[in-house]
């Protein structure tokens, strides 16, 4: 049946429906009910809380103000103003006027409600960065072209005495004092939300919401620029985006019908369209076949500035409808089917930003792309249904079939004669664009059994992804999983839950995906793109990606939670997860996660409440890769593995203690997670992985791999000087501390350079710190 | 088609069930007689201040709403000294309890609870939320923040959510129902969206594209290489780069080269391939891009 179709079926059973009669009155009591006024006087509420602060930090790390601000000074945590007087209202404020602030607004006005909220998020990525170009206009970085023009008129001299001399020793001393001259940035990201809801009908069968979001998302954040293997430069990403929404939805109830629509508009539009960040090394337009290894031996070439496209603008439009239809044995069977559209068409930007690349194309003329925009489309059609029933008793049965259609109907834009590759050189490489899709089919059925002080349920599961341009049609995986859980008494309850499953694929086309961004394929360059029968033994496929290869999953799940008494509770709880990529001997083949917590909660009496969480996790991963060199090897040799190990502590607790009984209360709590990672490698001797490290003290581990530990320590001793008023003091302290693969050089915070072998890296700090807040506050109620 | 036509089993062991059952019968409340809701803040003093200011107080037939006609409840008090029936939802069981609350709540996202995975796992509404001792400032939770609520069963996601790159849900910023409907048994993973990429793509609207360069895995799940729930590694990444990318990315040259701790930047042979953002130095438009240049995610 057609998309059409489906949607002229469920818009006809709704109009039947809603045709049938008009809707029931509402019961009313037959007894006279309560006068609203002997709930009480109306309600209303006014409170504040507010404060004086003080903080200390060891170092600038963003991380400890990544999401919040901690201000130094007043502070106004929390504030509500509620009532029901004439109408009811209830607006609250929290972190004012701070940047992570949020400001709610709720209001019913007769048949009308209101909601609408202000919130603005930070994300604070590093500090003080350090880097040699500056913001110069929407979306453009600059570095002085004097010193562009000193650095590459160096390297010119070097260049010609010898050649070998350009390398990290002589650029780093030409730019340092250049670096340690500059002055520092943060980079920080700020949204910006508001959002109203208008409920038109509030209180009748019919509802009817009308919606607005608007979103503001400006600051910087760390980008990858670069012009090549051996000139990376990291850069501020200049981001100015704002998105808006405008949503209705309307529902219709009827007994047991309901019927639901929604249309939402979407609108995405970023201000910078592409960014554009000067070369440190040159101030002239240059091209050899080699300019993208430069600044080295090979070549000192490139353009003199680079340029990256950066999020187009795009909208998306999407409408549904739906019906749920209740009827005998507690069933109820609905559906709701959505369509969606996708639209992208920016200006594209040329070629390249180097005038010395001339040939084929003018590289610097839109007029030399083969189209001026994408003209995107995606179009997405979801349709979800639920049945469920209660034929006897205790015997729930429940269906579900879900289906998400995402079509790429973006045209297909062939770029015969090549592209620049990182601005430097013309490849000429044909190539097209991919535009990928799928269709995902998802099938669940179940049948639950309660006999009492023990129900079970069992089912089974299929997902079925189906994928255009990849190396297979498609992959079915089967999942049969049961459940159980057990109340023996009243502070007894054990949950088992068991699921084994596994996938497979049809339709193999190896090189597909490779094969389709080339208008011209030559020989797979991926080992993941070989075929088969050539890297794998025994007629298996063992180097097919992880996302389609072979798999069997298990999960299993535990959890006890006992409350004796009704004072103390303790919960254990067991995880864990296996995936299994049973074929597969390269890319990943084994991912495996296991957790186990327990928790315990203690209430003697009314003023002492303790608790305490302890959750053990366990992570592992294996994959194998292949070393090549300019084809791809078929010697196991050159193989090499990477088995990564986190094993994660996660410690929290509190208490709180009444002191003297409604009047002074101690509040104690605590964090600690300790991550301890592991890169376990191997390669076989004599491969070129090995070969390769034999004078710089072999295969090395990485046993910091992730090594993280924060903690937070807070304590709050507060008095109710009266009813209405609280006072509070209070401190907490934090603590962070990472050693990782990417930053392993890191000392306190500080990066001891920003120029490092083939990169200048901004090396804003957002790595240790050590965080001693104290606060004194009051809360008022009025 | 095959897979739409799959579409057709519940839709039609629904309608032929329809057919075959008597209509469901509409249970009329049992009326209460004229009550005071003072007579029950006598006894419940708690309970029914606590109620003040939310909706449930602003209801036509008050405490007798859930609880039921109160009369013979308060006369037996009175009478004899002892309580007298009523309804009691401390003594429901969990079905019970949310066929009470789903008699006004069988609306909007509530709708859809029958045959979830938390109404069938013997959760009820009580289980998370309060009518008479709520802490959150919306939803009447039972506890301040949503988090806290679902952290009492999803321990692992608690400990996840402690890690150091993660949303700003401890922060409070965003919650557990930003992207999850605890009541929505439609849905896989009860995501509030109609796929996992549409739920990530609502907030981060600038990789929804469509790209001239696209990232197939991109396109099919952010999952593939994101864990939203928290990570170790920057960008909630599933994984670190590069390895993380060698997943699929085995071509000759660099892709496939084994990077370890002698490429680190303690290491005796330090690349910008294993340091810092690793690959996504140079392939910054790992989600997509635009630029004719960029078919490798590079401009």
């Amino acid at each position: 049946m057609t998309r059409t179709r489906w949607l002229i079926f469920f818009l006809g059973l709704a109009v039947s429906a809603a045709a049938e009669e008009p809707p029931a009155k509402p019961d009313s009591p037959a007894s006279p009910a309560p006068a609203a006024s002997e709930m009480g006087p109306a309600f209303s509420l006014r409170r504040i809380d507010f404060g004086v602060q003080g903080v200390e930090t060891d170092t600038n790390s963003s991380r400890f103000r990544e999401y919040r601000d901690v201000p130094t000074g007043i502070f106004i945590p929390f504030a509500r103003f509620a009532g029901d007087e004439r109408f009811r209202y209830d607006v609250t404020a929290e972190n004012v006027p701070q940047s992570a602030a949020r400001y709610r607004v709720l209001a019913e006005l007769g048949s009308i409600g209101l909601r609408a909220e202000v919130i603005k998020i930070p994300h604070r990525f590093g500090n003080s960065g350090v880097t040699l170009l500056e913001d110069t206009g929407p979306g453009v970085l600059s570095i002085s072209p004097t010193l562009r023009q000193t650095f590459q008129g160096a390297i010119e001299q070097q260049f010609a005495a010898n050649r070998a001399g350009v390398n990290y020793t002589f650029l780093s001393s030409l730019v340092n004092p250049s670096l340690s001259a500059e002055s520092p940035i943060d980079l920080a990201l700020l949204r910006e939300r508001g959002q109203v809801e208008v409920r038109l009908t509030r209180d009748k069968p019919y509802d009817i919401r009308l919606s607005y979001f608007q979103e503001h998302r400006r600051g910087t954040r760390a980008a990858g620029t670069s012009f090549g293997f051996g000139n990376v430069v990291e850069s501020p990403e200049p981001i100015d985006y704002r998105t808006r929404d405008f949503g209705a939805t309307a529902e219709w109830t009827r007994k047991s019908l309901l019927l639901r629509g929604s249309f939402h508009y979407n609108d995405f539009a970023n201000k910078n369209p592409f960014e554009q960040f000067d070369n440190p090394f040159r101030a002239t337009d240059s091209t050899d076949p080699s300019a993208y290894t430069a600044p080295a031996s090979g070549s000192i070439g490139g353009p003199a500035f680079g340029r990256e496209s950066l999020p187009p603008d795009n909208k998306s439009v999407t409408g549904s409808v739906g019906f749920l239809y209740k009827f005998a044995k507690r069933s109820r069977l609905s559906a709701d089917a959505t369509l969606g559209q996708w639209t992208q068409n920016d200006a594209f930007m040329p070629f390249s930003t180097n005038t010395a690349i001339t040939t084929p194309v003018r590289a610097t003329d839109v007029s030399s792309l083969p189209a001026r925009s994408l003209d995107g489309k995606i179009r997405t059609f979801s349709f979800s249904s639920l049945f469920t029933t209660r034929p006897a008793d205790h015997l729930t049965l429940t269906a579900r079939f879900r289906r998400y259609d995402l079509r790429n109907d973006t045209p297909r834009i062939a770029f015969p004669l090549g592209y620049v590759r990182f601005d430097a050189v013309w490849e000429d490489i044909p190539r097209v664009s991919v535009p990928y899709g799928n269709t995902t089919d998802a099938f669940t059925a179940s049948a639950a059994y309660d006999f009492g002080t023990v129900s079970l349920e069992g089912g089974y599961r299929y997902d079925k992804w189906e994928r255009t341009f990849r190396e297979t049609e498609s992959t079915g995986q089967n999942v049969g999983f049961v459940k159980a859980d057990l109340r023996p008494s009243d502070w007894i309850v054990v949950r088992g839950s068991f699921e084994k499953g596994s996938r497979d694929f049809s339709g193999l086309e190896i090189e597909k995906s490779e094969d389709a961004s080339f208008l011209n394929p030559g020989p797979p360059s991926n080992l993941l793109a070989v075929p088969s029968a050539t890297v794998c033994p025994g007629g298996t496929v063992c180097n097919l990606r992880f996302d389609q290869s072979k798999k069997d999953l298990d999960r299993y799940g535990a959890f006890v939670e006992l409350s004796p008494g009704g004072k103390a509770s303790l919960t254990f709880s067991y995880v864990k997860g296996k995936d299994r990529y049973t074929e597969s001997l390269f890319g990943l083949i084994r991912a495996d996660n296991e957790a186990i917590t327990a928790e315990a909660d203690y209430t003697p009496h009314e003023r002492v409440n303790v608790f305490a969480f302890y959750t053990r996790e366990n992570i592992s991963t294996l994959q194998r890769g292949r070393q090549s060199a300019a084809t791809v090897s078929v010697n196991p040799l050159d193989d090499w593995t990477s088995e990564i190990k986190d094993k994660v502590d996660s410690i929290g607790g509190g208490a709180t203690f009444g002191l003297v009984k409604e009047k002074v209360e101690l509040t104690l709590n605590g964090n600690y997670q300790r991550v301890d990672g592991n890169n376990h490698f191997t390669s076989p001797v004599g491969g070129a992985p090995e070969v390769a490290r034999r004078t710089t003290g072999g295969i090395t581990d990485i046993p910091f791999f992730d090594d993280t530990n924060l903690y937070t320590l807070s304590a709050e001793l507060s008095y109710h000087v009266t009813k209405g008023l609280r006072l509070g003091l209070g401190g907490w302290y934090e603590q962070y501390k990472l050693r990782d693969l990417n930053s392993n050089d890191i000392t306190e915070g500080v990066l001891l350079t920003n120029y490092v072998p083939g990169s200048f890296f901004l090396a804003a700090n957002d790595h240790d710190f050590k965080a001693h807040v104290l606060y004194v506050r009051a809360s008022y109620l009025w | 088609m095959k897979g739409l036509r799959l579409a057709l089993i519940p839709v039609a062991l629904g309608l032929l069930w329809v057919v075959v059952m008597d209509q469901a019968q509409a249970q009329k409340d049992a009326a209460p007689a004229s009550f005071s809701v003072n007579d029950c803040r006598m006894c419940h003093e708690k309970p029914v201040t606590g109620m003040a200011g939310t909706p449930h107080a602003r209801l036509e037939m008050k405490c007798a709403s859930c609880h039921g006609d109160p009369t013979e409840h308060m006369k037996s008090e009175v009478e004899k000294g002892e309580l007298g029936p009523i309804v009691s939802i401390k003594k429901m069981k969990a079905d019970e309890v949310n066929q009470t609350c789903l008699a006004c709540h069988d609306k909007a996202r509530q709708s859809n609870w029958g045959g979830g995975v938390h109404e069938r796992r013997g959760l009820s509404c009580v289980s998370c939320h309060s009518v008479h001792d709520f802490h959150s400032t919306q939803a009447q939770l039972k506890t301040s923040r949503d988090s806290e609520t679902c952290f009492t069963c999803h321990t692992q996601i608690r400990a996840k959510g402690m890690r150091v790159s993660h949303h700003p849900v401890r922060e409070g910023a965003l919650n557990c129902a930003s992207c999850h409907d605890p009541h929505d048994g439609t849905k896989p993973k009860m995501i509030s969206a109609e796929s996992v990429n549409e739920k990530c793509l609502s907030c981060h609207t600038e990789k929804r594209g469509p790209f001239l360069w696209e990232h197939a895995p991109v396109r099919e799940s952010c999952l593939n290489c994101h864990d939203p729930h928290g990570s170790n590694h920057e960008k909630l990444l599933a994984a670190k780069q590069p390895y993380l990318c060698q997943r699929c990315h085995l071509n000759t040259r660099h892709p496939g080269t084994l990077y370890d701790g002698t490429n680190t930047l303690a290491g005796r042979s330090v690349t910008n391939r294993a340091v810092e953002h690793a690959c996504k130095n140079c392939h910054q438009n790992v989600h997509g891009g635009n630029a004719p240049s960029g078919p490798y995610l590079g401009r």
